[in-house]
């Protein structure tokens, strides 16, 4: 069987600098695969260039049997593959309830509505809050924003850029909780996390990215176990 | 009594600048571009209204007689379809291949283009048989309703054109609202503005979405451009300059990338030309010395309320 999502011999730069050096994973259908790596890894780089946003030098991705390097951003979405990006980048004047709808813009399916109880009930502040301009919002209910709304695509994959970054250990291991909960649900997740403990535990399958390249990939329970893993991302010795 | 018809002279010309501004603001709310050509989309609207006229209904024109009230929707279309068509044509042509080319690139196409469709209509209008020759003015035909003998309530003077303008205004100002915050591309118009890469993340294509700002600054332009045919009764090819100037001004005034700045902005200026003409005595005063008074707000807000009165998107950014 062939893999939902293939990444092969990847490589993107920005202008003369190489971001991402030639790497290639696979997401199989129904797994949470974690990507992790040190800041400046080349992790948000290659999240973006699955979505489209930019555009490999060469390699191919390769989305249940579809080249994305020839689709339009805009047009990716709509192929299954949800994208919520480093920073959340939830839309801030417009309300809790448009950022939801947004989320669906691709789709033309009567059952949004339905979709749009569920991301409440997933996070019931968002609904509590369904009127208020998200700019207004704390990191972790950006959060939460940010994955019901990528979620509102109905999506076979869905990607999160560091969904634990800057928020307190209460509201990671809610996001974190909701990952695992989101994969018992059908949905196959791929996890970009610097935050390597809580990635890992969750994960099926795991890659670590240095410096544009993959260095170590293995189960989630091997890079756990793994020595340069517990140096490098848990602080240990 | 001076001041309330200087007033309602000041919301006509602002409710002209107002209908103007939008166009400025919601494409530079889109792609932070200062589309300078925007003044030429108003002029080819009110030069598209008079071709209509001149198609449609040549024998009232020819015999100098108003022309029924029903040709001003079918002149509305006239000017909307020249006004669009223009604006499009521009953005694929000239904008969209400098998307990512640095900002001086565009701002000086703009002049260009600014140049190039003065000087299409004043040389080629003429050219295309049986219409006038537009080196100079050219008459602007009356409309039964809203041309002819002004309303004197109370001692003011309200042209009929005034009520044109000011509901135009009002009518346009209502619809964009709806269209912006009720309507599915009028969402996804804002969270372009608000950030374009997650947008398309979401689906939605930038592309189309520069159309759509494009198409509603022109239409907007179009039907200001009618309203100066009818306020002023002559039409010609450098009347885009001036008053895409002013409009310019109105939208920073306001915030520009702000809608309902542009809105504010637009009467505002009106106004305060209009109680300038009467108020200020002296040399400085009279209607010769207006635009110095328009454009002096123009500078006064760039130094001390760069954001504008309703504060610019820009601002908040992340
Ligand atoms: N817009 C950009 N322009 C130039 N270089 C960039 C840009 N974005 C990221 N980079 C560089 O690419 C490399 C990878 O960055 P990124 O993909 O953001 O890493 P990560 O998400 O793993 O922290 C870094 O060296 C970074 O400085
Ligand atoms: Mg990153």
């Amino acid at each position: 069987m062939s893999a939902m999502l293939e990444v092969k011999d990847l490589v993107v730069s920005y202008g003369k600098i190489k971001a991402v050096k030639g790497i290639s994973f696979t997401v199989g259908e129904g797994e949470v695969v974690s990507l992790i790596g040190t800041n400046g890894a080349g992790k948000t780089t290659t999240l973006r260039t699955i979505s489209g946003l930019l555009r490999p030098v060469s390699g191919s991705i390769t989305f249940n049997g579809q080249d994305l390097t020839k689709v339009q951003a805009h047009d990716i979405v709509a192929l299954g593959l949800a994208h919520s990006p480093e920073g959340r980048r939830i839309f801030p004047k417009l309300s809790v309830e448009e950022n939801l709808m947004l989320g669906a813009f691709s789709r033309k399916d009567k059952s949004i509505r339905s979709d749009l109880q569920a991301a409440f009930e997933l996070f019931p502040i968002l609904e509590e809050r369904r009127a208020q301009p998200a700019g207004t919002f704390s990191g972790g209910e950006q959060q939460m924003l940010a994955m019901g709304r990528a979620m509102m695509s109905r999506p076979k994959l869905l990607m999160l850029d560091e969904p634990s970054m800057g928020l307190s250990p209460l509201m990671m291991k809610r996001i974190m909780t909701t990952v695992s909960t989101l994969q018992e649900q059908g949905t196959t997740i791929l996890l970009v996390e610097q935050n390597a403990q809580a990635a890992l535990k969750r994960a099926t399958k795991g890659y670590v990215l240095e410096v544009g390249k993959i260095v170590l990939s293995g189960t989630g329970k091997e890079l756990l176990e793994s020595d340069d893993v517990r140096k490098a991302y848990l602080g240990e010795d | 009594m001076d001041f309330a018809q200087q007033l309602v002279n000041g919301l006509t010309l602002g409710s002209l600048y107002a209908l103007i501004a939008v166009g400025y603001t919601v494409v530079y709310g889109i792609i932070q571009l200062i589309n300078f050509a925007h003044g030429e989309i108003f002029m080819v609207g009110a030069f598209g209204a008079l071709s209509t006229a001149l198609l449609f209904f040549r024998s009232y024109v020819d015999g100098g007689q108003m022309l029924p009230f029903w040709a001003l929707p079918v002149m509305i279309i006239g000017a909307v379809a020249a006004s669009v068509t223009i604006a499009v044509l521009m953005e694929r042509i000239a904008y969209r291949p400098l998307r990512n080319a640095p900002r001086l690139a565009p701002l000086i196409t703009a002049i260009g283009i600014s140049v190039f469709l003065q000087e299409a209509v004043r040389l080629l209008y003429g050219k295309i048989p049986s219409f006038p020759d537009a080196k100079q003015k050219v008459p602007f035909p009356k409309i039964a309703i809203v041309s002819g003998d002004a309303w004197t309530p109370f001692g003011l003077t309200i042209q009929r054109s005034t009520i044109f303008t000011v509901g135009a205004l009002i009518i346009c100002a209502a619809g964009l609202f709806y269209f912006v915050s009720r309507t599915k591309t009028g969402r996804a118009m804002q969270a372009v503005s608000q950030d374009p890469d997650t947008a398309r993340l979401m689906g939605i294509n930038v592309d189309r979405i520069i159309v759509v700002a494009f198409v509603i600054g022109a239409t907007l332009a179009a039907i200001a451009g009618i309203a100066q045919g009818l306020q002023v009764t002559n039409v010609n090819f450098k009347m885009g300059f001036l008053a895409g100037l002013k409009a310019f001004t109105a939208a920073v005034l306001g915030g520009i990338g702000n809608v309902w700045g542009a809105v504010l902005g637009g009467l505002t200026l009106g106004i305060v030309e209009a109680m300038a003409i009467q108020f200020i005595p002296g040399t400085f005063g009279g209607s010769s010395w207006k635009d110095v008074w328009a454009f002096a707000i123009l500078i006064l807000v760039l130094v001390f309320r760069p954001q504008g009165l309703l504060g610019a998107k820009v601002v908040d950014r992340a």
